[in-house]
């Protein structure tokens, strides 16, 4: 709203002339556009009409064996990253091949 | 109630439900019900917008949010007290059209009804579990024989009560070999199922007593002649020098172990039946499976009681030596209700756990090397944000835990759990090894604990944050509302925003001054194991 004033009071501006105020409006309005852009932070393929192809495809990548993680030679892949409400971390999930979706990549 | 728009909906609250009920026209954009708006500390007229059941992050204007907010059509919470999140803030009326368009097209918008949201909630939950239900995890219980009498345990009884006497039995050779016989049954029974080697973790009472150690090794032995096998224990870790030679990456690989406290408090805790403490013998144990290669997860069970004497474990670990070790970690998790241990004000939730840990972390910096309950949560979340090929519906989880998909627990009776805090009673159990060693099973208990998932409750299946949570621990659940198909919410909604708004952050601070090379973690670095026993 407070933008809107700005410029409906730029516009009413008497020491501006129509040309500037125009361009004035214009460089405004192009502003809160950019602003009010959607930006993309993660997900970037989410759209609400292709959910169920990408739980298809998630659902097919769990099968394919992971690669190991560098950091434990103990065999381990992946570390399970449910302690939260009392999960054990045993659960070793790379190895448990989409049985289990808590998986935290330890490896990065 | 405060308008901002008139060509905006129209809202009206119906007093009786305290619940605001939408006027959009039929076939209008209405705000989805599953969209998560998460505030950014350092960043605000900023919104991190995610996306329930489409999975989209989307950074927008505090505007662009509270238009949205403003479309909302049910706005009653869920659970606790509503306050409404952007109340008061003026925002321009409509965004532009371009604008609109990505908000539909990533979902925050929709011209579905809150019903047909519902229902396709349900749709993707359904496909979801199915995913989740094509892999086997195998838990083991050699006996339920447990060495310590800690107050807060479920199991306490099976020990305590002499008419449980005989529950105390071992596993025996034979049941093994029926025991293994069954999975594989199971696995050639599912040509979905596929696993790079199969998980075994040992469970009790206490799997790793002295006087288990014979079948355990037995088990390690014969599942490892199957195939690729990956064993772990959840231990107390006082009898673990008679494992010695089975610690290590290629029998028992890693290990749970508990420590409430430093010495004083651990030893109030964690006792034997004569009362004595635990601590120095389970340290010994400690070192000498990190010496081995083992991953060592150290849990801290904390309530209000010790909560102050977490500093102290720190530094015990600390001065030990124990955090110089790569395949240490420590991690704090609530302790939670049980008959013998039951709330009384002095029992925390995740949240309340998470907050108080990170005040102490910024007065105190050697508390860092204890993990808060949702740090992996924010470690996952500042994953997808560094890597966009990541696609976070992979992270999806229509149900809470194994119990609800692939987990067999199998006791020393041939008696086969889906969950191991509802084990040892035959009545619930979920199936039994059979004569012929193939899995019998209860068929209603097992559909019971394979179908809890976030579409068989009304709370989740009308939760934005369903598909994160899982609908939370069944358990604690039926203890809370009575009910099994029922909610446990553990603080999830404001630990998941605040895990997500603290990985932003971080993920803007890293684009903004990036790290040096040098500096970067770099994936490859191996710890060292000892071999031999001390």
């Amino acid at each position: 709203m407070k933008r809107k004033v700005a410029i409906k009071r730029a516009a009413d501006s008497p020491v501006m002339s129509p040309k500037s105020r125009d361009q004035l409006i214009s460089a405004v309005e192009q502003m809160i556009k950019n602003i009010d852009k959607v930006k993309p932070a993660a997900g970037s393929r989410a759209t609400s009409a292709n959910i169920e192809a990408r739980i298809a495809a998630a659902a097919k990548s769990k099968l394919v064996p992971k690669p190991r993680c560098p950091k434990l030679t103990c065999g381990h892949l992946y570390i399970c990253g449910t302690n939260a409400v009392g999960c054990p971390p045993l659960l070793i999930c790379g190895l448990n091949a989409g049985g289990c979706s808590h998986l935290i990549w330890e490896g990065d | 109630m405060e308008m901002q728009n008139q060509q905006l909906v129209t809202l009206s609250v119906d007093r009786s439900e305290n619940q605001l009920i939408s006027s959009v026209p039929s076939g209008e954009r209405r705000a989805s019900s599953y969209c998560i708006f998460v505030k950014l500390p350092k960043r605000h007229d900023r919104v991190l917008l995610v996306h329930g059941y489409t999975s989209a992050y989307d950074e927008v204007s505090l505007d662009v949010a509270a238009f949205l907010s403003s479309r909302r059509a049910v706005s009653k919470p869920l659970y606790g007290k509503w306050s409404p999140e952007f109340n008061g803030i003026p925002h321009e009326p409509t965004p532009s059209e371009e604008t609109l368009a990505e908000l539909e097209n990533r979902g925050y918008l929709t011209k579905l009804t809150v019903a047909q949201e519902k229902e396709r909630l349900r749709t993707i939950a359904g496909l979801v579990h199915s995913s989740e239900s094509k892999g086997y995890s195998y838990i083991l219980v050699p006996s339920y024989d447990c060495n310590l009498r800690c107050p807060y345990c479920f199991q306490d009884y099976m020990r305590t009560d002499p008419s449980f006497q005989p529950k105390l039995k071992r596993m025996t050779p034979e049941l093994v070999d029926r025991m293994l016989a069954g999975i594989l049954d199971l696995e050639n029974a599912d040509p979905d199922s596929k696993m790079d080697a199969r998980q075994f973790t040992f469970f009790g009472g206490e799997p790793l007593l002295a006087a288990n150690r014979e079948i355990v090794e037995y088990i390690v032995r014969r599942a490892s002649a199957l195939g690729p096998a990956v064993f772990g224990a959840v231990t107390n870790g006082t009898e673990l020098e008679t494992y010695c030679d089975l610690l290590g990456p290629d029998a028992l690989s890693s290990l749970q172990i508990t420590l409430d406290g430093p010495p004083r408090t651990h030893d109030q805790f964690r006792i034997y039946a004569d009362g004595h403490g635990s601590f120095e013998k389970i340290a010994r144990n400690i070192v000498l499976a990190l010496d081995r290669g083992v991953l060592v997860s150290i849990r801290v069970n904390v309530c209000k009681d010790n909560l102050a004497d977490i500093p102290g474990l720190a530094m015990e670990a600390a001065q030990r030596g124990w955090t110089n070790y790569k395949n240490f970690r420590i991690y704090v998790a609530p302790i939670q209700p049980t008959a013998n241990f039951p709330n009384n004000g002095r029992l925390l939730n995740s949240y309340q756990l998470g907050q108080s840990l990170q005040k102490m972390q910024q007065e105190d910096q050697l508390l860092n090397v204890i993990e808060r309950p949702d740090d992996s949560m924010k470690r996952r979340a500042l994953a997808l944000f560094q890597q966009p090929e990541i696609d976070p519906i992979a992270d999806f989880k229509a149900s809470f835990c194994g119990a609800h998909s692939g987990m067999y627990i199998f006791d020393p009776f041939g008696d086969i759990y889906a969950c191991w805090e509802r084990m040892g009673d035959s009545q619930i159990r979920i199936g039994r090894i059979g004569t012929d060693n193939k899995f019998v099973y209860e068929m209603p208990m097992f559909q019971k604990w394979r179908s809890r998932t976030v579409a068989t409750n009304p709370t989740c299946e009308s939760c934005a944050y369903s598909l994160q949570c899982g609908g939370g621990c069944a358990v604690l659940a039926e203890e809370i509302h009575g009910e099994y198909f029922s909610n446990f919410c553990d603080g999830f909604g404001a630990r998941f925003k605040g895990a997500v708004a603290d990985a932003y952050e971080a993920f803007l601070s890293e684009q903004e001054n990036p790290l040096p090379v040098s500096e970067q973690v770099v994936a490859g670095d191996v710890y060292e194991t000892k071999p031999g026993c001390s």
